[in-house]
């Protein structure tokens, strides 16, 4: 039931994309969202396309897994573009009862789609060749400026990769627990929505109780292991920049460059 | 009133590349008023038929019947099954969640929709049977010991009045004295009541001393079902799929290669030291 | 010098009512002294509640005690300035697999010690490789822990200790959610460490059949400690034992009613192989002096 459930999307495959270091991959995402809304016309998102389509080939991941991501805010994205539609100024071309369709917003939920589209497909991107580690290890090291600031980078980092470790076991658990009410006659499926709410009480309690026993034993088990913060600590997996590193770092940037020039300069 | 299961498989993850064979071929008769031992180590699929008893897994191929009617059938009640067939399951404690240890036990029988004197009775009727006495009633289930905790738990399922109670490792994690403690709690309620008892171990010796019956179980199919001091005879082949019979009958099985003329079939300490004793004194007298 | 010594230490757990004032105190461990000398095998006896685990914690500096003191490898547990040298001198291995199983690889696991103490990063793997080999792991080092056995993920909570190269290991219940296969395999492992590495190890456990190799047994019941010696000493004061409500093997229990029965058997028989031989001593004396003491 519940434990078939995989988390993250990691794909696991060979390619030059899952080889790479997560902090480029990172920064590259965020550079390409930026992109995405720096450029101004279709030659720019044609560009971005390329670019785009030019990873996922090199990523040797199937297609299909990127669509998968879309699926989940497809809602969001009609919203967005029913909107632009809608609600754009100009003149009218179709009307329909009150409501009007301007040039300018076909125009501008057409550019929404197209950058709601390769934004969602880009970071699926980076997150299907990056596996949920990597990916920890790659924040904490771009943040790691923020420690000046007394933003506590590594603490948050290390959260986040216990509570991926524990995700798998607490499913597992709740499964458990689930089937061991049912067992006692519970019925978590019938009902109406208050009902089904009551219903949630005898699994909730005792997973609550399962998850904060759990926390205290990892503590004492941490502590115990001398871990006292990120102060002091060497890695065992340090993040090192190779030369592939560096000359993604440099498309990147030259793709960041053209997307400016092309996606300003050049007219519509 | 007997549940019988009629050659059921059961296949982890059918339509995947990872589909696992974790039942095959299971027939096995639950009669009433029987105290079964069902054995077998992590992963042998004890656990899944377990979960099959009382409809909570669906076998892939074969049926289960409860007193004749095929459980999967249509319009089968699956909440009287499950009152019927009560499963306890590995640390049951962890499924306790009320306020107070009675409103915990009155959860089962609440769901099955009884008149509020009856559920009260069938608590009251519980605790008693699993030997917790009424000035813990009200307190909360947190607050009680590890073995207390365990043997709420059991009552929360025996509320429901089963004519079967199934418990999975029942003694997992426990220490000596409470491991003795719930298994005579067991062995007395099964007196009292004269329901079936399925206790599933992994421990021969815990399940030696109660069960009249031992079905082994390996690689998802029946290895051997039947009395105990036949079970133990294969000791060879139980030590095979990593099992091991209960350590007076290694010692039996040594001392009748040394010369001793002992019976092997002895499983419990007294049943051993009758028998050794009887043959150091024939010995004496020949 | 011994590498653990407890004197006179007692330890108090604090209850809080509703509104978190202090309601009482129960004494958890009470005026234990005992002290273990480098390289021994120790184990440490008793059922839940016995106070065990709330000693073992003060050997890591966990707790500290309330009165006494702990001094572990020459260390006061009770200085500040100490935990982080006693820590690391002391590992520990607690008793669910699940909750000290910090890395989602196998090998990150292990490393995490070594990074917490600051090791550089090619002596990190040079220690982790050969912790899990110590443990018989090391197939397993890219594996997630999620998908081992429960004895799998004890020896991989070893190795992560080991790795830290400690002078003693105090386990906590290792085998408790262990099934039997399991068991043996943790147990083996410990052996091992002890024997081959000379590292101490502090088995608490209340599995009796896990402590006849032991050195020393400690045998606890209400925080105090209640029995110490040799297993063999310990063993042969079965009624002790049951009074404890302790498990005896059952080879020793069938020797001890063969004893109470008239044979006369020495005491704290432990293993098949002694009940056997002594047997067969007694059968071959009954038949030199042709049935003598019959009568």
């Amino acid at each position: 039931m519940l434990r078939e459930i995989t988390l993250g999307q990691y794909y696991q495959t060979q390619s030059v994309l899952h080889k790479m270091d997560s902090r480029v991959k990172l920064v590259a995402t965020l550079v390409y969202i930026v992109s995405l809304f720096v450029v101004n016309n279709f030659w720019g998102y044609l560009l971005a396309a390329a670019f785009l389509a030019l990873c996922i080939i090199l990523s040797h991941v199937p297609f299909r897994f990127m669509i998968k991501g879309m699926k989940s805010i497809l809602f969001l994205m009609l919203f967005a573009v029913v909107l632009n539609l809608f609600l754009t100024p100009g003149e009218p071309v179709i009307r329909i009862w009150k409501l009007k369709i301007t040039d300018a917003g076909i125009l501008l939920a057409a550019k929404m789609a197209i950058r709601l589209t390769l934004l969602i497909i880009g970071s699926s991107l980076m997150t299907l060749t990056t596996t949920p580690n990597h990916l920890t290890d790659g924040l904490e090291s771009l943040l790691s400026p923020l420690k000046r600031l007394k933003v506590p980078v590594h603490e948050v980092a290390m959260m986040m990769s216990i509570a991926l470790r524990f995700i798998p076991i607490l499913l597992e658990e709740t499964d458990k627990i689930m089937k061991a009410q049912i067992a006692r006659g519970a019925d978590f499926d019938s009902g109406n929505l208050l009902q089904k709410a009551k219903a949630m009480v005898p699994l909730l309690v005792p997973l609550f109780i399962a998850a904060f026993r759990r926390a205290n034993d990892l503590a004492m088990a941490m502590e115990a292991r001398c871990y006292r913060g990120g102060e002091g600590r060497t890695k065992m997996k340090p993040l090192i920049y190779r030369r592939r590193d560096y000359i993604a770092y440099g498309v990147v940037f030259v793709y960041l460059a053209a997307s400016i020039v092309i996606g300003r300069l050049l007219p519509i | 009133m007997a549940l019988k299961l009629e050659h059921v498989s059961y296949v982890y993850g059918a339509d995947t590349e990872l589909a696992v064979r974790a039942l095959d071929d299971i027939c096995l008769e639950i009669p009433e008023g029987q105290f079964i031992g069902l054995i077998g180590h992590t992963g042998s699929g004890k656990s899944t038929l377990v979960q099959h008893l009382n409809g909570l897994i669906e076998p892939t191929e074969g049926t289960i019947t409860y007193c004749g009617r095929n459980i999967w059938e249509k319009d089968f009640p699956k909440k009287e099954l499950r009152s019927q067939v009560g499963l306890v399951f590995q640390y049951p404690e962890h499924q306790l969640f009320e306020v107070d240890v009675f409103s915990d036990v009155c959860f089962g029988p609440k769901n099955l929709g009884l008149p509020k004197e009856e559920i009260q009775e069938r608590a009251k009727r519980a605790l008693e049977l699993v030997g917790i006495p009424e000035e813990y009633y009200k307190q909360s289930p947190f607050e009680l010991s590890g073995g207390q905790k365990r043997r709420v738990a059991i009552a929360g399922v025996l509320a429901m009045q089963p004519k079967i109670l199934v418990l999975d490792e029942p003694t997992a994690g426990l220490d000596p004295r409470g491991r003795d403690e719930i298994l005579s709690q067991v062995a007395h309620l099964k007196k009292e009541t004269g329901i079936s008892v399925v206790l599933v171990s992994h421990s021969m010796e815990d399940v030696a001393n109660y069960v009249e019956r031992i079905v082994v179980m390996n690689q998802g199919r029946i290895l051997y079902d039947d009395t105990p001091s036949a079970v133990f005879g294969h000791v060879k082949e139980l030590e095979e799929v990593g099992l091991a019979a209960p350590q007076v009958t290694y010692i039996l099985h040594r001392l009748k290669e040394n010369g001793f003329d002992v019976d092997v079939k002895a499983t419990t300490i007294d049943e051993a030291r009758d028998t050794i004793l009887k043959a150091m004194r024939e010995e004496r007298e020949c | 010098m011994n590498i653990i010594e407890a004197n006179h230490l007692s330890y108090d757990y604090t209850r809080f009512d509703e509104e978190g004032n202090v309601e009482g105190k129960t004494r958890a461990v009470s005026d234990v002294t005992f002290s273990v000398a480098p390289g021994q095998f120790i184990a440490i006896l008793g059922h839940n509640g016995s106070g065990k685990s709330t000693l073992a914690k003060h050997i890591n500096a966990l707790l500290t005690p309330a009165e006494g003191t702990m001094v572990v490898d020459g260390k006061n547990t009770a200085e500040e300035a100490n935990i982080w040298d006693v820590r690391q001198c002391a590992g520990m291995v607690f008793q669910n697999p699940d909750n000290q199983i910090i890395g989602q690889v196998v090998e990150e696991d292990v490393g995490f010690g070594p990074e917490n103490m600051g090791v550089p990063t090619e002596e990190i793997w040079q220690r982790v490789e050969e912790s899990l080999k110590a443990v018989g792991m090391y197939a397993y080092r890219k594996h997630s822990p999620n998908k081992l056995s429960g004895g799998q993920k004890q020896r991989v909570s070893i190795a992560g200790v080991l790795a830290m190269h400690p002078k003693c290991i105090v386990m906590d219940e290792p085998t408790a959610m262990l099934d039997p296969n399991g068991r043996k395999d943790v147990i083996r492992a410990a052996r091992a460490l002890n024997q081959v590495e000379g590292i101490t190890i502090i088995l608490i456990t209340h599995y009796m059949e896990e402590v006849i190799h032991a050195d020393t047994v400690l045998v606890m019941d209400e925080g105090k400690v209640v029995m110490q010696g040799a297993p063999r000493e310990i063993f042969s004061q079965v009624e002790r034992l049951k009074e404890l409500r302790l498990d005896v093997p059952q080879v020793t229990l069938l020797a001890y009613e063969l004893q109470k029965s008239g044979l006369p058997l020495p005491d704290g028989i432990l293993t098949e192989q002694e009940l056997t031989a002594e047997l067969k001593k007694l059968k071959s004396a009954e038949r030199q002096g042709d049935g003598g003491r019959k009568g």
